[in-house]
C-alpha cells in the first residue's frame, strides 16, 4: 500500500539514534538512504542493516560532498534534538550552536535540495523534534510549505512530547517505532494532502 | 505495510463518499467488515463491490440512539467475533445560517454527528463487544476549528467530537483502546460540480492549492490509524488541509 521504491531519502540523525528505525523501515519499503550525522559508529551500524547498494553515510564535515549528494532527494527527514536543559549553562555561543544545528542547517538543507540546480519532484520534508524546545523549527512547516508548494515541496513537522526527553532510556524502542511509523506515513505519497502540519506524538 | 487481515471492523456511514472508500480500502487489506448506514440498497451495492469474503451489512439509523446497544450486540452475534475496529463516518453537513438554526435542527444534528458517536464508542468499548487493543477512528472536519458561514451547527458538532477525543483517549487507554480523528478540509465527490459548491467551500478548495482531498487518501490514513503500525498513537486529531492556514 505504501511504497518508497527507488525514492532517495536524506535523513539527518540525532544524538539519540532515532534515525535508525525510520531508515530501516523506509529501506525495507524500497528507499535508498542517505544518512548524515555526527555519530559515525552508529551510522555504520545502521548502514550495515540496510538492503541494497545505494545507501550512503556522510559526516557533517564533508560539506562539498553533502552539497553534491543531496541532489534529487525525494524525501528529507531532519531530526533536531540539540538542547541545553539548564538555563544557567546557556550563553550566546551555545545558543547560536543549538540554533545552527536545529534550525539553520535545516533551512540550508531545504535550500540546497530545492535550489534551481536540483531536479525537485514532489519533495517531502519532515522536521522531527521535541514539542517544546524546537517550537521555531516545528512552526516553520506551514510558512515553508506556502513558499515552496509551487515547486511541489511539502513540509511537515512531527512533535514528540517533551516528557520523553526525560524518560528516554534503553527501553525507548517503542517510542522510536511510533515516531518512525508516523513519519513514514507523513512522507509517503498517500499523505500528499497533509501540508505544513505539526503532527504530535504523545 | 498495514496488516488488517481478518480484523473485524465496523464502518458507520459506509454509504457516504468517504465511508464507501474506507470499505474498499479496508477490504483490499483483508479486513472483515460490518457495513452500516441508513440506505440498505446502497450498502448492498458496496458489498457487491468488495472482493474479500466474510463481510456483512447491518443497516441502522443512528437517530435511534436508544437502540445502539442492541445494534452493537447484533454485530458480535453475526459471527460470534468481537470487533477490532470502529470507523465513524456518519454525519450530516447542512448549511444553515444562524437565524434558521433553531433548537430542533441543532438537536437533530448533534444527535447524528455527536451524541450517537459517543453512544457507539461507549458500547464499542465494552469488553464483550471489542477486542483487546482495539482502535477507533472518527471523521471530524476542519470546520471544528475554522467553520464557514452557515456551518454553525456542523462546526459545533465536530468541535464537540474533537474535544471528546482527548477525554476518550485517556479513559480508554486502560482498556488498550486507541482513538483518533482526522480533520479533512474540502473533499469533492465526482457527482458534485465545483461551480455548484457554496462560494466559501470553493474558496477553501482554492486556498488549499492541492485540489480537493481524495477520499482514497483519507481512507488510507484511516487504515494507518486502525492498524498496529500506529500503535499507542491516541487522542490525536490529524489535520489534512493542504496549504490552508
Amino acid at each position: 500500500m505504501i511504497s518508497f521504491k527507488n525514492k532517495k531519502v536524506l535523513i539527518i540523525g540525532n544524538n539519540l539514534g532515532f534515525e535508525k528505525d525510520i531508515a530501516i523501515k523506509l529501506n525495507n519499503l524500497g528507499a535508498n538512504i542517505l544518512l548524515i550525522n555526527e555519530n559515525e559508529s552508529l551510522a555504520k551500524e545502521i548502514l550495515s542493516l540496510l538492503q541494497g547498494d545505494n545507501n550512503k553515510y556522510l559526516n557533517f564535515t564533508n560539506i562539498k560532498d553533502i552539497e553534491n549528494s543531496v541532489e534529487n532527494t525525494d524525501i528529507y527527514i531532519h531530526f533536531a534534538d540539540e538542547q541545553i536543559d539548564n538555563l544557567y549553562l546557556i550563553d550566546h555561543n551555545k545558543l547560536q550552536n543549538i540554533f545552527n544545528k536545529n534550525v539553520t542547517s535545516y533551512i540550508n538543507f531545504i535550500k540546497a535540495i530545492s535550489s534551481k540546480k536540483q531536479d525537485v519532484n514532489n519533495l517531502s520534508v519532515l522536521y522531527i523534534s521535541s514539542n517544546s524546545n524546537q517550537i521555531s523549527g516545528l512552526n516553520m512547516s506551514k510558512t515553508l510549505s506556502l513558499e515552496l508548494f509551487e515547486k511541489n515541496i511539502r513540509v511537515n513537522s512531527l512533535a514528540i512530547d517533551n516528557k520523553y526527553k526525560y524518560d528516554f532510556n534503553e527501553n525507548s524502542n517503542e517510542l522510536m517505532q511510533r515516531v518512525s511509523s508516523m513519519a513514514s506515513y507523513i512522507v509517503s505519497e498517500n499523505a500528499k494532502f497533509i501540508v505544513g502540519e505539526i503532527y504530535k506524538i504523545n | 505495510m498495514f496488516n488488517l487481515v481478518n480484523k473485524k471492523i465496523l464502518i458507520m456511514g459506509a454509504t457516504g463518499y468517504i465511508g464507501k472508500q474506507v470499505a474498499l480500502t479496508l477490504d483490499s487489506l483483508g479486513a472483515k467488515l460490518i457495513l452500516s448506514g441508513k440506505n440498505e440498497a446502497i450498502l448492498n451495492e458496496i458489498l457487491f463491490e468488495l472482493k474479500g469474503n466474510g463481510h456483512y451489512l447491518l443497516p441502522f439509523d443512528v437517530e435511534n440512539i436508544d437502540d445502539i446497544s442492541n445494534f452493537m450486540k447484533k454485530i458480535v452475534a453475526i459471527d460470534g467475533n468481537k470487533l477490532f475496529g470502529l470507523v465513524y463516518c456518519t454525519g450530516i453537513f447542512p448549511i444553515r445560517p444562524l437565524k434558521n438554526t433553531k433548537i430542533d435542527f441543532l438537536h437533530n444534528l448533534m444527535l447524528i454527528n455527536f451524541y450517537s458517536f459517543i453512544e457507539i464508542v461507549r458500547c464499542f468499548s465494552d469488553k464483550r463487544i471489542c477486542e483487546e487493543k482495539a482502535s477507533i477512528v472518527s471523521l471530524s472536519s476542519i470546520a471544528s476549528i475554522n467553520g464557514e458561514k452557515g456551518q454553525l451547527a456542523y462546526s459545533a458538532s465536530k468541535g464537540a467530537m474533537d474535544s471528546s477525543i482527548k477525554v476518550l483517549a485517556k479513559e480508554l487507554s486502560s482498556k488498550n483502546i486507541k482513538i483518533n480523528s482526522i480533520r479533512p478540509a474540502a473533499l469533492l465527490p465526482e457527482d458534485i460540480l465545483f461551480d455548484n459548491l457554496p462560494e466559501a467551500i470553493q474558496d477553501t478548495i482554492n486556498r488549499m492549492q492541492t485540489g480537493p482531498i481524495s477520499n482514497k487518501s483519507i481512507a488510507t490514513q484511516i487504515a494507518f490509524l486502525l492498524s498496529e503500525y500506529s500503535n499507542n498513537i491516541t487522542g490525536q486529531y490529524f489535520d489534512v488541509r493542504g496549504c490552508l492556514i
